[in-house]
């Protein structure tokens, strides 16, 4: 086979040799005729001319000889192209519309394509990407799956598990860094010895964290390469040096590594200092750490799972207090990093593949039209010797140079479409910055472009060349085009794009549906005209505990709610959508009595805070000025809170021990003096869970708080002033997260509606498409049966029986197609589960509306063709022939 | 009238007899068309536009290979030579044909 294929490389390649080879070879034959015709006693003109003659053809010799050596197959080729280019031009109309339909179905296959390989494919940046997981506390019971883990968690499950080569834990830290410039707010990661190692990270500069890190206690930091760049110049001296960073342990950190550029994980972060987990446990701390395993060599995760579940059960045994419930659940690192942006990812490059299957049938049938009318030619070309392999092999060329040209176009879209994911894709997606048209992108749109030539190419180019030959010559290749055999074809098509483009639009119904009811959850609170802002005090000059803190807030509220336009403001140390808010175990008093475990999420609010976002207070008060550090503590807890640990009772004037909050006192004990209602406070997809709020005046523990400025105008105008404002009271304290309350809450559902507009993109270029296909088709028929129309009116039908029966026909097509493509949409709504919220992925309004919008716009396109079909003039429609 | 007509060669048939008539030695294009109608007493004939494209369609597929030498009056031919993998087709159709043959005899003689 190789040597073949050498030879035939060598053929192409010294083409000039071999001909001069081959004239020789026969012009020695030649020569050897001449001289035995000289011997049987021939004159030499005579033996000449005998020579040749007895030769035959010689340039026909020398084709069959180069057909023999297979260059034929590559000049066959080139014809081919060039016929088929011919071909192209001669009906520019049919080109541009395959060109641009195709072009639209690749390019947005390969945008989508480009995005999911970066996500999906593309091994993570870790060396050790493979035997990483990440490990999630869970309870069931508390309906907790993706918690964190306690310190006491960490220091068991290392200090127990065998399946782990390592298990590190971090956390975040924001800080202040200091003495370098102006002081800014960095934010970064607090992670254990075994960090770097677990993810087989080496460092740029310097080292990472090593044993003896654990023994000195010392405290070491390593900057990333960003920070090191704009804070140190990218001065490798820097190693060593010891940096201002404003931590509660402590503020002076010797610098020890200088990570590389592309390191981070799992988001970015400017600088890790280093966490011992050398003190035993204590069973009593909060859920704060999040913690990865790397698995020794031939350990599965299931295995990892199995080892971690026992554990789980003997520590909940040991430490029921802190323990029971709890267990750990192992994620994959890519899970962990993608999950559900994987799932979106598979559903919108299915629903691309759909679209280019659509536009792929569309072509399919617009070349099997062109097709039939070729067959003449075709016919005639077959009459002349033209083999069946050679008229598919034409066919398919044709079709091949659409594709490609279409790929080349979709290319050029593709570009433009992954620009416009850049600007607004949703930050969900990982690392979708660093996406681009890549080598893998080019060799995709090189294969689609090529798969899908054949596809469409080849059913047309089988069926045509079949044609019987006799048949067609006899009957002018009219009446042929009605055969069985073209209309199941064409029919099978057209009944395969309704099935598709309902499939999609079922998909993008649901995604809309789920959006508009995610816009509709109630959030409990009022976003509009809000500002919000982050200030984070630098501990040094605040220290913990400290009532600077409370005056420095307490005067900036003041300052900004002094502003002309700003009608309340409030402050909370966890902002609604943002997040998670602190955990926190509390203990009740008197009559009812709750688990050892309860817990709930706790915010440090101002006492305007509930007006500012207008969180209505359902019973009891808000807190006001007055409740003080001099005065009774107190306590508000929400709706949920008060359903779920006081069913049936009143809340109000009860006391909780809120505990593991931290110094002055390790817990905190109120009176619950109001109910505020629930606020979507983790994001719109999720309940409302157990919240209590304590007043920032009787708790000094938090260095961050987010002020929210209710105005009576466009908020971002105020953000020069409010600046203005904190500004006066300290120049050295950062501001920062400056948006407005309605952005926080569109970049909340970003995801969602990012593939709410992608999916319903696609299905309304689906819609298109396959309205077009069915538009081509029935236009098609009734141009076919003008005559027959003709007759029907003639013998007296009215156009409305016209019309049914155009109609009637398209509407059976439509009819297979729904039903088919309804299975097939029932059969993979599992999939959309877990990008839906509020709405079953079977929800039947949204099956009905599809069906309707999908029959209305199929219908119209066949009615379209119908109304032309009355309007044929049965004399003329008769005389036709 | 029909005249009597010299049997033309199937192109498997002139394959195979090429394959053959190079066992016994390297030959160029004029001898072996020189040999097949001599051998068959004059019976086969082939045309050059037969002979040629079937050499290189041999030489295409491994089963013969050519060099240029000098033939017996000192000009340059092209010079075809049997290589093992056309040893072994010669010897696979040979017993193709002779069963094939066979079967057509016995069917003429017989039916």
């Amino acid at each position: 086979m190789v040597s073949r294929l050498k030879r035939r490389l060598q053929t192409l390649l010294r083409k000039r040799e071999m001909e001069q080879d081959l004239k020789e070879e026969l012009r020695y034959h030649v020569e050897r005729q001449i001289e035995q015709n000289l011997k049987a006693g021939m004159s030499p003109e005579e033996a000449r001319r005998a020579a040749l003659r007895d030769f035959g053809g010689i340039e026909q010799t020398k084709e069959l000889c180069r057909e023999a050596r297979g260059v034929k197959l590559i000049e066959d080729l080139w014809q081919d192209l060039r016929y088929g280019l011919r071909v192209l031009v001669r009906s520019p109309a049919f080109t541009v519309l395959a060109v641009l339909t195709l072009a639209l179905g690749i390019g947005a296959t390969t945008t989508i394509f480009t995005v999911a390989y970066a996500v999906l494919l593309k091994p993570l940046p870790y060396q050790n990407a493979d035997r990483v997981v990440y490990i999630w506390a869970r309870n069931t019971r508390q309906s907790v799956n993706q918690g964190y883990l306690t310190y006491s968690d960490v220091f068991d499950y290392r200090e127990r598990a065998q399946s782990f080569e390592s298990l590190a834990a971090y956390t975040t830290v924001v800080t202040n860094l200091t003495g370098a410039g102006e002081p800014e707010r960095i934010e970064g990661f607090s992670v254990a010895t075994d960090f770097f190692r677990a993810l087989g990270a080496s460092p740029l500069l310097g080292r990472t964290f090593t044993a003896e890190d654990d023994l000195e206690d010392s405290d070491v930091v390593i900057l990333s390469y960003g920070l090191w760049q704009r804070k140190f110049g990218g001065d490798p001296s820097v190693i060593g040096k010891t940096i201002k960073l404003d931590m509660f342990w402590g503020n002076s950190f010797r610098v020890v590594g200088v990570m590389p550029r592309d390191f981070q994980f799992p988001e970015r972060s400017e600088l890790w200092t280093h966490a011992s987990f050398t003190d035993p446990p204590t069973h009593a701390d909060t859920h704060i750490f999040r913690a990865i395993g790397l698995l020794k060599h031939g350990v599965t995760l299931a295995q990892a799972q199995a080892e971690m579940d026992g554990h789980a059960r003997r520590l909940a045994e040991e430490y029921p207090e802190s323990n029971a419930g709890w267990d750990m659940n192992l994620v994959s690192l890519s899970d962990y990093i993608f999950g559900k942006t994987r799932v979106a990812l598979y559903v919108l490059l299915g629903a691309v593949g759909f679209v280019l299957l659509i536009a792929c049938t569309n072509i399919a049938d617009l070349q099997l039209v062109r097709a039939l009318h070729r067959r003449r030619e075709i016919a005639v070309r077959t009459a002349v010797g033209a083999s069946p392999a050679r008229i598919i092999r034409q066919l398919l060329t044709e079709s091949l140079l659409l594709s490609l040209c279409g790929g080349a176009v979709g290319l050029f879209l593709a570009f433009w479409g992954i620009r416009l994911l850049h600007a607004f894709g949703p930050q969900s997606i990982p690392r979708l910055s660093d996406i681009g048209i890549n080598t893998g992108s080019l060799l995709f749109t090189a294969a689609v472009s090529l798969a899908t030539g054949v596809l469409f190419g080849i059913a047309p180019a089988l069926y045509v060349s079949k044609a019987d030959l006799n048949e067609l010559l006899k009957e002018g290749g009219r009446t042929a085009t009605t055969s069985p055999a073209g209309k199941r074809a064409r029919n099978l098509l057209i009944v395969s794009q309704m099935a598709l483009a309902l499939m999609l639009l079922v998909g993008a119904g649901l995604l809309m549906k789920s959006f508009i009811r995610l816009r509709e959850v109630s959030l409990g609170f009022a976003p509009e005209n809000i500002l919000t802002l982050s200030i984070s005090l630098t501990r040094a000059d605040y220290p913990q505990a400290d009532p600077r803190r409370t005056i420095f807030f307490k005067e900036a509220i003041a300052r900004i709610a002094a502003l002309h336009g700003v009608t309340s403001v409030g402050a909370i140390s966890h902002l609604p959508l943002g997040g998670r808010g602190v955990n926190m175990k509390f203990a009740t008093e008197g009559d009812i009595s709750v688990n050892a475990e309860a817990s709930a999420d706790l915010r440090v609010i101002s006492s305007d805070y509930f007006s500012a976002l207008r969180i209505p207070v359902t019973s009891g008060r808000p807190f006001t000025d007055l409740d003080t550090e001099k005065t009774p503590h107190v306590i508000i807890i929400n709706e949920s809170f008060a359903r779920i640990f006081f069913p049936g009772l009143d809340p109000v004037g009860r006391r909780l021990t809120i505990n593991g909050l931290g110094p002055p006192s390790p817990s905190f004990k109120g009176e619950i003096v109001g109910v505020a209602g629930d606020v979507r406070h983790r994001g719109l997809e999720e309940d409302a869970r157990p919240e209590m709020y304590i007043s920032y005046l009787q708790n000094t523990v938090w260095p961050v708080m987010n002020l929210v400025v209710q105005t009576d105008s466009d908020p971002r105008g105020f953000v020069p002033a409010v600046r203005r404002e904190i500004e006066a009271i300290d120049k050295g304290q950062p501001v920062f997260n400056i948006k407005t309350m309605e952005q926080l809450l569109s970049d909340s559902i970003a995801q969602s509606r990012f593939n709410m507009l992608l999916l319903a993109s696609f299905a309304l270029l689906a819609l298109t498409l396959a309205a077009i296909g069915i538009y081509g088709v029935m236009s098609y028929m009734v141009s076919l049966r003008t005559h027959e129309i003709g007759v029907r009116m003639a013998l007296g039908a009215q156009a409305v029986d016209v019309l049914k029966l155009v109609v009637g026909q398209g509407a059976l097509l439509i009819l297979a197609g729904t039903i088919i493509g309804l299975t097939g949409a029932l059969a993979l709504t599992p999939v959309m589960q877990s990008l839906l919220y509020g709405v079953s992925p079977t929800d039947p309004l949204t099956f009905a509306i599809v069906i309707l919008v999908l029959a209305f716009t199929s219908l119209f396109a066949c009615y379209i063709p119908a109304r032309r079909a009355t309007k044929v003039d049965p004399l003329n429609a008769l005389r036709h022939d | 009238m029909k005249r009597p007509k010299k049997a033309d060669l199937l192109q498997g048939t002139l394959e195979l007899l090429v394959l053959r008539l190079l066992r016994s030695g390297q030959l160029h294009g004029w001898d072996i068309m020189q040999r097949i109608q001599l051998v068959s007493g004059e019976v086969l004939s082939v045309t050059p536009g037969a002979l040629y494209p079937s050499l290189h369609r041999l030489e295409e597929r491994g089963l013969i290979e050519a060099e240029w030498g000098s033939s017996e009056n000192n000009r340059r031919a092209k010079i075809y030579k049997l290589t093992a993998a056309g040893r072994k087709q010669l010897e696979a159709e040979r017993a193709t044909w002779e069963l094939f043959s066979g079967a057509v005899d016995a069917i003429l003689r017989d039916a």
